[in-house]
């Protein structure tokens, strides 16, 4: 029942390895989502959820876990947020609606017909696409981070890239007479 | 090819984008207190008797850190207690998952003095788990403030579509360790799937 002291050592060991390298991704992630406050709250929570379930995240899997944890500590964060909006009428300025949205925190005035259209897209594809274009995640990590099989993420990340192509063709931003990667290229 | 360019484009538009540097001193300060904090939570097994601690190995005065926990968990929720009981005899007490707004970054750090101290404490086995509500079969009483019962329907707070605790995600047939305040689960590490060593925690704290 109780762990050996080098069991111990070897799961520190472990935490500490994989902590410092989810640190990067996982800060841009949430930092391109929220605030730089919010941000801070959501790495020093995912850090105590990576301690307690380290046990349970697989070899190799530590960035997908640690992703999906701060992504739902950050929906959490932003939640909180949304409530004491309601219950005091103010609110940090640079917070997002919540976790899948996608506003920047600086730099926002370029490429306003980008910004537009990216926009326009449902808030499941704007999420997806934003992983694999930002992130750089691919279908099979965006899945484990969702709680979706893979060929849904594949799926929705294929229409996400029609979708958005199209209306950048329309706008000029992307040359005409090409379409984007069927979803199989994404994985 | 359109790919390629698709995420150039969107590169273009993003927030944190890979060349700005980012700072790491903060994280790894928070790194290292939690991993000296974490080597004694990993001792509990071996000595009950010197369950206070915290970074630094300071000792808490516990009745600071209970009312603290409970001032935080009223003041952040509306709980609700209903005692059923069906006409095959299958009781229910409904509890609350806090929608808390708390970062666990400002929870206190766990104690089984705090643990011994929670009115409301069971082990079971998640078996449902709808939009809103997380059903546990409960088997076994750690303590209550109210009649035991058979099933612990945990509702969710308005709005949310995942029932998760600390940010991890109830699992049907995963067996847990809950404790309750005021008819709301305690999160900040005092509820959570049943590991051994969080079972050796509340035996300590409980009894058994």
């Amino acid at each position: 029942m109780t762990p050996t002291v080098d069991a111990l050592a070897s799961r520190r060991d472990r935490y500490q390895q994989a902590a410092i390298a989810v640190h990067e991704p996982v800060f841009r992630f949430v930092r391109r989502r929220a605030s730089a406050e919010v941000a801070d709250d959501v790495m020093a929570d995912m850090l105590l959820v990576l301690w307690r379930r380290l046990d349970d995240v697989t070899d190799g899997g530590e960035l997908p876990y640690c992703l999906g944890v701060a992504r739902r500590c950050l929906a959490n964060q932003l939640r909180s947020g949304e409530r004491r909006k309601r219950l005091f009428g103010r609110l940090s300025t640079n917070m997002p609606r919540d976790a899948f949205e996608t506003q920047p925190t600086h730099g926002s005035d370029d490429y306003p017909e980008l910004r537009q259209a990216l926009a326009k897209l449902p808030r499941s594809e704007r999420e997806v696409l934003t992983m694999w274009a930002w992130d750089h995640l691919e279908a099979r990590e965006i899945a484990e981070i969702l709680g979706i099989t893979p060929n849904a993420a594949a799926i929705r990340l294929h229409r996400a890239k029609q979708r958005l192509g199209d209306e950048l063709r329309r706008k000029n931003l992307l040359p005409t007479g090409q379409s984007t990667s069927g979803a199989t290229e994404t994985q | 090819m359109m790919d390629e360019q698709l995420r150039q484009l969107l590169e273009q538009i993003d927030p944190m984008p890979r060349d700005e540097l980012i700072d790491s001193l903060r994280y790894r300060t928070r790194l290292e207190n939690i991993m000296n904090t974490a080597n004694d939570t990993q001792t509990i097994g071996v000595d009950t008797q010197s369950h206070a601690f915290e970074a630094g190995g300071r000792r808490h005065r516990t009745p600071l850190i209970i009312g603290g926990i409970a001032a935080a968990l009223v003041a952040i929720a509306i709980s609700t207690v209903v005692l059923t009981r069906d006409n095959n005899s299958v009781s229910t007490r409904s509890l609350s998952l806090a929608d808390t707004g708390i970062s666990m970054s400002s929870c206190l750090p766990f104690d089984v003095n705090v643990l011994a101290a929670m009115p409301v404490a069971f082990a079971g086995t998640a078996t449902e788990i709808t939009q809103t509500t997380v059903t546990i079969n409960v088997d076994h009483w750690f303590t209550t403030d109210t009649a035991e019962t058979d099933l612990v329907a945990i509702a969710l707070p308005a709005g949310i579509t995942s029932a998760a605790l600390d940010g991890v995600d109830f699992v049907v047939g995963d067996r847990y360790l809950v404790t309750a305040t005021d008819g709301v689960v305690n999160g900040c590490g005092f509820s959570g799937p049943a590991t051994p060593e969080f079972e050796t925690a509340f035996t300590s704290a409980f009894g058994g």
